[in-house]
């Protein structure tokens, strides 16, 4: 039996953050990563990846193509075996011989969507209800769910790719998971199946109590539907928490021109204005209109000339560029 | 069993009993044509030529249909991307062992109809040989043996390859050296899975020249060569299962 391991999230996150709940209390954590590795050869495709998943929330995945994603979510199903790490699902350690138990409560969806083509939609559900030991209702149930009733004794060779997409999605609701893993699900949608495949991830916690674990390439799309996102870069995790905090680095800021910066910083942090160099400008955090006024008038008062005074609000693709220092699909 | 029901489920309209019934056909016109050719003198022999006809008629068809049983059922994996899903499902090993004994059932099947076959032919010939239970169990069991080995070997050439061409044209490679194998000497037939259709028959003949007369005559079944069939049956199984395993999604 696997040793129980702690749930709650307490360790502090990359950028020194945690997640947490706004009443203070600490999330539990769905899924969990360790050290994750994984390398062909000598090629290391996915490097130490700690990844916090807390339950209930929409974890939006995101990183360029071929960033490792893809991969890290395989390691988690199992389908690929990790080099260095561990993965636990609610505290459990997943090993050999207790994946798939661990996995019965959890739904995939993982690159393209896997189906019998000679098989019509409900047949191919069939197939995956009965592998999951699931009651015969849910396929009418996930029928309803994706929107697919109509289609469902169509043959699923015949389906057009967003078809195939929802036809996926039902598959991996059945069995009502716990955890629902999705890589990539808009992929090669039309703009309204992009939206309708958006609007029904983003009610599945809600509606089911799912934790959903979503990769994306797409900035925008996480940024619409997650609650928290992890970002990975070339194998590495270089951001991890809640969207809300991702949005803090957007705030906005004041950036400062002067004569002589640095002493015009070191006058700023003396009437408490806690300000960093940005290359020949002085960034300092917004501030009300009355105090910049004081400022300025203390450095003109020291001989200081303010030579220029902007405001400054990254949004969200230049805080991923910053982090990545890649171009990404948007 | 739940997953060897959906195996079952997977199949549907895919016509996968299509191959071993086309190949039954083929293989009771070829025997009535060649029955048919017979002078009715020839017919006293009857049964020993159809025992030692079929094993042969065997080398050469039942290879392409290992070949094309085992890439139907794992075909249909590979086109639809299911490996992911399924192995979130289920055990890996599972998936192989499945597959193999639902191609073993339709190998099985086939044997049957065959030893039906050579009773019908008996019958509808009028040969007037009796027809010896010991050899028709030789021959089912032979011809069982073989073919699912085959089978077992086209299945893990199928799992591991995407491109199902490659297993189908080794199972064509493996009819032309089954076929060879009946001109190897002894110690050579054993070498190669598909020979043993030939090592497996127990009818053997002799031409004289001089009365221009084939005598045909029937030797003991190789029980060393079944059991080194067996064998490397094991050693297939094990080593092939664990090619699967291995294999990432």
């Amino acid at each position: 039996m696997n040793e129980k391991r702690s749930t709650e999230y307490s360790e502090r996150g990359i950028f020194g953050l945690r997640f947490g709940r706004k009443d203070g209390h600490d999330m539990r954590i769905a899924i969990e990563t360790e050290q994750l590795c994984k390398s062909y050869g000598k090629h290391m495709c996915v490097k130490n990846v700690d990844l916090r998943v807390p339950e209930g929330s929409i974890y939006g995945f995101l990183g360029p193509n071929g960033a490792g994603k893809s991969t890290t979510m395989k390691m988690i199903l199992g389908l690929v075996n990790a080099t260095r790490g561990q993965v636990s699902v609610f505290g459990k350690e997943m090993n050999r011989k207790n994946r798939l138990d661990i996995l019965k409560q959890t739904g995939s969806l993982i690159e393209s969507p896997s189906y019998y083509g000679h098989l019509t939609g409900r047949e191919n559900l069939e197939i995956v209800r009965t592998l999951r030991g699931a009651d015969k209702r849910e396929v009418n149930e996930a029928l309803k769910t994706v929107r697919m009733e109509k289609q469902q004794d169509k043959k699923a060779g015949a389906y057009s790719l967003g078809m195939k997409q929802r036809l996926g999605l039902a598959a991996a609701l059945l069995g009502k998971p716990k955890i629902l893993l999705l890589d990539e699900p808009t992929n090669g949608l039309d703009p309204a199946g992009i939206q309708e495949m958006r609007e029904l991830i983003r009610s599945l916690p809600e509606r089911y109590g799912m934790t959903v674990m979503v990769s994306s390439h797409l900035l925008s799309e996480i940024d619409q539907m997650a609650t928290h996102t992890g970002i990975i870069h070339k194998g590495e995790l270089i951001f991890q928490d809640s969207l809300e905090h991702l949005h803090e680095h957007s705030r906005k800021r004041l950036l400062l021109k002067t004569g002589n910066n640095e002493a015009a910083l070191r006058i700023l942090g003396e009437l408490g204005c806690q300000g960093k160099m940005m290359e020949d400008r002085i960034s300092l955090p917004d501030m009300e209109d009355e105090k910049v006024a004081f400022c300025i008038a203390a450095l003109v008062r020291q001989d200081i000339g303010v030579l220029r005074v902007e405001e400054y609000q990254r949004n969200l693709e230049d805080i991923f560029l910053g982090l990545t220092g890649k171009q990404v699909s948007l | 069993m739940k997953g060897f029901w959906t195996e079952i489920k997977k199949i549907k309209r895919k016509w996968i009993w299509g191959a071993p019934a086309g190949i039954f056909l083929v293989d009771l016109a070829w025997m009535c044509w060649t029955l048919s050719e017979l002078e009715s003198g020839e017919l006293k022999d009857g049964c020993y030529r159809i025992l030692m006809s079929l094993p042969m008629i065997n080398t050469i068809t039942l290879p392409v249909l290992a070949a094309v049983l085992a890439s139907r059922l794992c075909d249909m994996e590979n086109k639809g991307n299911t490996y992911k899903l399924l192995c979130t499902l289920q055990e890996k090993g599972a998936i192989f062992r499945n597959k193999f004994i639902l191609g073993g059932l339709h190998i099985l099947v086939f044997a049957f109809l065959q030893l039906s076959m050579i009773v019908f032919l008996v019958w509808y010939y009028r040969i007037p040989q009796e027809l010896e239970a010991e050899q028709m169990v030789y021959f089912f069991l032979s011809t069982c043996a073989t073919t699912i080995v085959l089978l077992l070997l086209q299945e893990v050439l199928s799992l591991m390859m995407d491109n199902q061409l490659y297993p189908l044209f080794i199972g064509l490679i493996g009819t032309f050296v089954g076929l060879f194998s009946w001109f190897f000497s002894l110690p050579l037939r054993y070498l190669t899975p598909w020979g043993y259709y030939c090592v497996g028959c127990t009818i053997n003949n002799i031409y004289y020249k001089e009365t221009r007369e084939v005598v045909f005559y029937t030797v003991s079944f190789s029980y060393g060569g079944f059991a080194a069939l067996l064998l490397f049956a094991a050693v297939l199984y094990i080593y092939g299962k664990n090619l699967f395993l291995k294999k990432e999604v």
